[in-house]
């Protein structure tokens, strides 16, 4: 091999600071034994093609169970916990949140192993993560859970298709390269100090790769959702969609007269509208709407009619050699007062 | 699993003294490494050790790596004008930078069958811009595109001899999420995979991070992640998950860069000859010549043994197809053979385009047919020769098919 004459300066570092015999210091092990006592095994009736087992993990020592919600929690009359040293306890259904898909349970025990809320900001790509949680239901009674490791690969929303029991996760999740299997969803994703620092999530399979995704629900939108749980705040209401009688619009005519899975090109643009005074223009292809991709029409209108009317939304598209941003105001078309703008057929 | 060898690989990193890849020529400097003292990790253990390493990796290359957003058409039989009536085939992939005037280096998956539109490269800074197709490497699963920019950081290749199995690769994607590229480990499996042309991972590799680079410890690239699959074809992708993923040494895409940025699409090269895996005469027994292909054009025949290719010996088959895997279309090859007891070398033969599908169905037809004719002239010439002796004779054994 060729050698160099100048070392890295990290290679260096390593040399020098990690002189550690083969026998010594394991961060995994290290992360495993901090966390592990605090994971619960989670059972309750198989529902359709749902398995009945789940894992989750004590986030108080009062018996608070943090995981995530799944067609087991809706369907189960009775969740049994069984604790790392065996002990099972019928558990309550406390509050679930479905914009982070995440479910509250609580036992009545006390002085429990537990392990609080991490920080998730914090984690940075390429971050070793370690999975622990009862995959297959491999663990029963006092047995310990898996662990399963992997790295931290970076934040992105899921994009879930509207089918998805996923598709309300809106937030930015954490996707992790370390394999996700039936059952470990629920369970405690921990970094190399063994700080929480997110939910795996249900295994999922990827529309815009078609692979299956691991990935976790992040510990920071989490810990509000714990704390107003404690707190006995009211649970949050489901957000609903636009009102009915609403129609938001850019009044943009696509050309999408033979399909709406042609690309999104601006067919015209009606003179005075608020697209024109912004300088849309004939011909140009409309690559992203709202921050969202846009592929092709029908994916343009996907994102309109969840736009806010009155408010302003950006438009990224190619114009020539050029891509540009424009700013457009969203406009209510819904048929009231004054006749509604010329808008492309739906 | 492989994270349950970590030591070795970290033994690995530490022996191995590796260039600085910030002191490359070939880019401006890259951003400094965390100094050591800034993070006085009292004893860690090797995994946290590894950690920084894909971190330190992963920020230092990130402005190498963009990602590019297709807005594509079915490839029609319409005309051009046509163009908005066809279905749009959108993706998300991922490119790198290898010029500091702009030329990305990306997979070809997803530009395979359809026609670009609009091709929008982002750079980690948020830059948005156009980017142009340019040439293609059929046979590498690469195509490579060019945005107008200037002062690019451009990172350093590893070079091909020290891609070694064992060590970390980092793989790197921005399809996933523009602002900072994801991040998959593992270690580099195998080298030298498929034909020669790529470098085998258990890094998850997936369309997240197709077209990314695979980077090795010391952050140089060893290679762009493709989908590919031991037929040379890109079903690599039913390999998704498996801990199987393949990615083309960079330093062999660097190569082509010349003819690829002029616009040239390279081609995987076939030579057309078929071989006889029972028999072994010290090389590869030629057992037919496909019609139409450069084997036939250099006046290669049945029976012939191929000994050398280009001076290198050949033992088996498969030899020979590794070598002939590792050229493309147009290059030129010497070969030695052995013709019954004579020994000839075929000079220049420059190998012609791996045919299309059907093109390849007609040739094995034709195969077929001459095969058939061979067989009723031998059946014929038996025939007479049992007339002329008057007597029946069984056929002779290494003829028998």
């Amino acid at each position: 091999m060729k050698r160099a004459a100048g070392v890295s300066a990290l290679a260096l570092a390593f040399a020098l600071g990690s002189r550690v015999p083969s026998s010594g210091a394991n961060d995994f092990r290290d992360a495993i034994d901090r966390a592990m006592p605090a994971v619960v095994k989670l059972y309750g009736a198989k529902a359709g093609r749902v398995a009945g087992f789940a894992s989750g993990f004590l986030v108080r020592p009062d018996g608070w169970i943090l995981t995530v919600d799944s067609v087991m929690f809706t369907q189960s009359p009775r969740i049994t916990a069984v604790l790392s040293d065996g002990r099972e306890f019928e558990s309550e259904i406390k509050r679930r949140d479905p914009s982070l898909g995440a479910l509250l349970l609580k036992i009545s025990a006390k002085d429990l192993p537990f392990r609080p809320l991490g920080n998730s900001a914090s984690l940075k790509p390429g971050a070793w993560v370690i999975l622990l949680g009862n995959p297959f239901k491999l663990a029963s009674g006092a047995d310990p859970c898996s662990a399963t490791v992997g790295v931290f690969s970076g934040t992105a929303p899921l994009d879930a298709p509207e089918d998805a029991l996923e598709k309300a996760i809106r937030i930015p999740v954490l996707l992790l390269d370390a394999p996700n299997n039936p059952g470990a969803y629920g369970g405690p994703v921990v970094n190399l100090d063994g700080e929480v620092v997110g939910v795996e999530g249900r295994l999922f399979t990827s529309p815009l790769t078609n692979t299956q995704v691991s990935f976790a629900i992040p510990s920071d939108p989490l810990k509000a959702f714990l704390e107003d749980a404690l707190a006995g705040k009211a649970e949050p209401v489901a957000p609903s969609g636009p009102a009915p009688d609403v129609r938001p619009s850019l009044r943009v005519l696509l050309f999408d007269a033979v399909s709406g899975k042609a690309p999104a090109y601006v067919d015209a643009v009606p003179r005075g509208s608020p697209a024109a005074a912004a300088g849309l223009k004939e011909n140009d292809l409309v690559l992203e709407l709202d921050g969202q991709k846009v592929n092709d029409c029908d994916g343009f209108r996907q994102i309109e009619k969840r736009l806010r009317p009155g408010a302003k939304t950006a438009l990224k598209v190619r114009r020539g050699d050029q891509i540009l941003r424009i700013e457009v105001p969203v406009v209510d078309v819904a048929p009231k007062g004054p006749g509604p703008g010329k808008e492309g057929k739906k | 699993m492989i994270r349950t060898i970590l030591p070795v690989p970290i033994l690995f990193l530490l022996l191995a003294a590796a260039p600085d890849p910030g002191a490359s020529p070939a880019g401006p400097p890259a951003p400094a490494a965390p100094a050591p003292s800034a993070a006085p990790a009292p004893a860690p253990g090797a995994e946290r050790a590894a950690e920084r390493v894909f971190q330190d990796v992963a920020e230092r290359l990130g402005p190498s790596v963009v990602s590019i957003d297709t807005v594509a058409i079915e490839k029609g039989l319409r005309p051009d004008k046509a163009i908005r009536f066809r279905r749009a085939e959108g993706g998300a992939s991922t490119g790198l930078i290898v010029s500091q005037d702009g030329l990305i280096v990306a997979s070809a998956f997803f530009f395979k069958d359809v026609e670009a539109v609009a091709i929008r490269v982002r750079l980690h800074d948020g830059r948005e811009l156009p980017a142009k197709m340019l040439g293609r490497d059929v046979s590498r699963g690469i195509a490579v595109l060019k945005i107008e920019a200037k002062g690019l950081f451009v990172p350093a290749a590893c070079p091909r001899d020290e891609i070694k199995v064992g060590r970390w690769a980092i793989a790197l994607g921005r399809a996933l999420s523009a602002d900072r590229p994801t991040v998959h480990a593992g270690i580099v499996s195998a080298i030298n995979r498929i034909s020669g042309r790529a470098i085998q991972t258990d890094a998850p590799l997936s369309p997240a991070n197709y077209g990314g680079p695979l980077a090795d410890a010391e952050g140089r690239i060893m290679g762009i992640c493709v989908p590919l699959s031991q037929h040379g074809d890109e079903a690599g992708a039913a390999m998704y998950d498996s801990g199987i993923g393949f990615a083309i040494p960079l330093a062999d895409i660097l190569a082509q860069l010349p003819r690829l940025s002029k616009g040239d699409v390279i081609r995987v090269a076939f030579l057309g000859i078929q071989f006889d895996p029972e028999r072994n005469s010290g090389g590869v027994d030629v057992s037919g010549i496909f019609p139409g292909s450069s084997a036939e054009g250099a006046g290669l025949q049945k029976r012939d043994v191929i000994l050398e290719l280009d001076g290198k010996r050949i033992d088996n088959f498969f030899q020979f197809q590794f070598e002939i895997g590792r050229r493309v279309a147009g290059d030129k090859v010497d070969l030695k053979i052995r013709r019954g007891a004579e020994y000839k070398t075929l000079r220049g033969i420059e190998l012609k385009p791996m045919p299309e599908a059907e093109e390849l169905v007609k040739m094995v037809e034709e195969q077929i047919r001459r095969k058939r004719e061979d067989q009723m002239d031998m059946l014929r010439r038996m025939l007479e020769e049992q007339k002329r002796r008057g007597i029946p004779d069984p056929p002779p054994p290494d003829e028998e098919e």
